[in-house]
């Protein structure tokens, strides 16, 4: 079987796609493109072909598509999602010293509490954080489990698109508040 | 480009052109993040201040548009202020309704 591309490395696209989703879990469509060079129809095209023989998969997390190895844990997939996100990760890192209330972790990432009440949802869902309830109905946030988290984190690094999304977002939410 | 020419004669058109380019740039960059940011957040916000950036954007592209001649000193002039207040307005907007749906009781 031909392969419609062949880079000048020789290396079949689909092997450079599969190896790149590979090495970077939770990548998604438009950092594919920009990083391999690719046209996003050939993407498409071999990511579709590499679904089908389930050498990777796709998960939507908020509203985007990010590309996995199958061998990825599902739950980890969402958390792998997340962390590509600047003020998520700042925000967990901060409950890495242990748990702590919403205003204070807000403050001690300089976010306003709409920017963070935002991440919390995601991070919660995928069960990264918890919410604990005192008597007095007070929350406090923890970690569900801070090796795990420690371990995700060390696997990705936010785009510089993505950071600017954030950091766009973070500006706007301390401007309204 | 007579037009043009009695607001930015000679070697200044080139320096206009630039300014232009730049602005038409730097607008349509600052769009593509206020879309995205809205598509994140979905709030009615998050669409003021996007169409507010969009306003910004459609500026450099009357600019644009005098450049070529395909608008008229007067409607270019005229646009550019009618333009400016829309996108006050849409800032006043997005900042009015944050506070307006913000939740009592968060968390």
């Amino acid at each position: 079987m031909s392969d419609p591309a062949v880079p000048p490395t020789g290396r079949p696209t689909r092997e450079r796609i599969a190896e790149y989703v590979h090495s970077h879990p939770g990548v998604h469509f438009n950092e594919l493109v920009r990083r391999l060079d690719l046209a996003p129809g050939q993407a498409q095209y071999h990511l579709r072909r590499l679904a089908r023989a389930d050498r990777v998969v796709d998960e939507a997390v908020s509203g985007r598509t990010h590309y996995f190895d199958p061998a990825v844990d599902p739950l980890e997939r969402r958390r792998l999602a997340l962390f590509r996100r600047e003020t998520a990760r700042d925000a967990v890192l901060e409950l890495l010293d242990g748990p702590a209330r919403p205003a204070a972790v807000a403050d001690g990432i300089g976010v306003a509490r709409s920017t963070l009440e935002w991440h919390l949802d995601g991070l919660v869902d995928a069960g990264v954080v918890e919410k604990r309830r005192d008597e007095r109905g007070r929350v406090t946030l923890a970690l569900t489990d801070p090796e795990a988290t420690v371990r995700d984190l060390r696997r990705i690094e936010p785009s510089i698109p993505d950071r600017l999304l954030d950091r766009f977002t973070r500006l706007v939410d301390a401007l309204l508040e | 480009m007579d037009s043009l020419q009695h607001i930015v004669p000679g070697a200044h058109g080139v320096v206009y052109a630039l300014v232009v380019a730049l602005g038409g740039a730097a607008g349509a960059g600052l769009l593509g993040l206020g879309l995205a940011a809205f598509l994140r957040r979905r709030s009615r916000s998050y669409l003021l201040v996007a169409l507010a950036l969009g306003a910004l954007a459609a500026r450099a592209g009357l600019a644009a548009g005098a450049a070529f001649g395909f608008v008229g000193v007067d409607a270019h002039h005229f646009g550019e202020h009618l333009l400016d207040v829309a996108m006050v307005a849409l800032v006043v907007a997005a900042v009015y309704y944050a506070r307006s749906v913000r939740p009592g009781v968060s968390s």
